[in-house]
């Protein structure tokens, strides 16, 4: 096997440049015109950012279950957080509670853990929401960070407090 | 090692460039057919990897799939095989580094090489295997393979015939 050299060589390379710009140029006529008679064409220069699917959240972190001893005995101090669906928050929630809605697929927004933050300061998070959905939102929020964040035992029968009655 | 038994020993290795030659060859025609029918799905694939700006993503996903079939269809010929083999190991280089930076991402998609691969096999440290096998196939050839076992090497028996009538 025997490589050139010299001007042969630049003759070479010469060639193995103008070869590489045919194996691109080809093809990108072949796609401008392919593109250009397909009945659904793709536009060149993407309009909207596309929607990548990704993963669903996963809790790094766990907050802690409380009872009905720890809101008898932290009534002044709680923060409730209700983390159902504004329409059910807008019938029916807990005094002086917020609402952050769980969702399955999006971690909170940073917008929300910053306003929950700030109002939060010197009180004591507990979330609550029908089925699992108060600790899934306490685990979220404790996994971005949030500290001392609890929520309320799912068998605590929380619905009575939302009639003004503490069990 | 005298010279002939360097010629001999470079033969084997352009021998062997050959099967590696069609074999990657075939494997960027086939990659590039899913891709050619559905410009849109390739695009959705790239943009997955959260690498290239928007602006890029079609651009890509509607040259890179022509430049892949026309490669392989030259490769498996054997036509203009260093220039081919040159941009294939180009294109194998960009793969690993947007499947290495996909994987530090912890990203768990399909590499959107194949169709028959979406959703079913996520990236991992075996998808960079296979690329580094392909990536060393294709290098293969750009070094070994002096065309003589395909079109390159038969249209310059040709040439030399026709000079020497």
């Amino acid at each position: 096997m025997s490589y050139p050299t010299g001007k042969k060589m630049d003759d070479v390379m010469k060639r193995f440049f103008i070869r590489i710009a045919i194996l691109l140029g080809v093809p990108l006529l072949l796609a401008v015109a392919v593109n250009l008679f397909r009945p659904t064409s793709l536009d060149w220069i993407a309009k909207e950012a596309y929607e990548i699917f990704q993963d669903c959240p996963e809790a790094t972190a766990q907050a802690e279950e409380v009872q009905v001893e720890f809101v008898r005995s932290h009534a002044t101090s709680l923060l409730w957080v209700d983390a159902r669906s504004e329409e059910l928050f807008a019938v029916k929630h807990l005094p002086g509670a917020v609402n952050v809605v769980y969702d399955t697929l999006f971690p909170v927004a940073e917008e929300d853990l910053h306003n929950l933050q700030s109002i939060s300061k010197g009180k004591t998070v507990v979330v609550y929401g029908e089925g699992g959905i108060g600790k899934l939102l306490a685990d979220d929020l404790a996994s971005q960070g949030m500290v001392g964040v609890k929520y309320l035992n799912p068998q605590f029968d929380w619905k009575t407090l939302l009639m003004g009655e503490m069990p | 090692m005298s010279g002939h038994e360097k010629k001999r020993f470079y033969g084997i290795l352009t021998m062997i460039a050959l099967p590696l030659r069609v074999y990657i060859g075939v494997v960027f025609v086939l990659a590039s057919l899913y891709k050619i029918y559905d410009p849109y799905a390739f695009a959705l694939s790239i943009a997955t990897y959260q690498i290239l700006p928007l602006w890029v993503i079609n651009p890509f996903a509607l040259l890179l799939p022509w430049v892949e079939l026309l490669v392989g269809i030259t490769m498996v010929l054997g036509y203009w095989t260093r220039e081919s083999a040159a941009l294939i190991s180009g294109m194998m280089v960009m793969f690993l580094i947007a499947l290495t930076l996909a994987l530090t991402k912890d990203l768990q998609m399909s590499c959107g090489c194949f169709a028959s691969q979406e959703a079913a096999d996520e990236i991992g440290v075996h998808t960079i295997y296979r690329d580094l096998a392909w990536l060393g196939a294709a290098l293969w050839t750009l070094i070994f393979d002096d065309g003589r076992f395909g079109l390159d090497g038969w249209l310059s028996y040709r040439n030399k015939r026709n000079h020497a009538v």
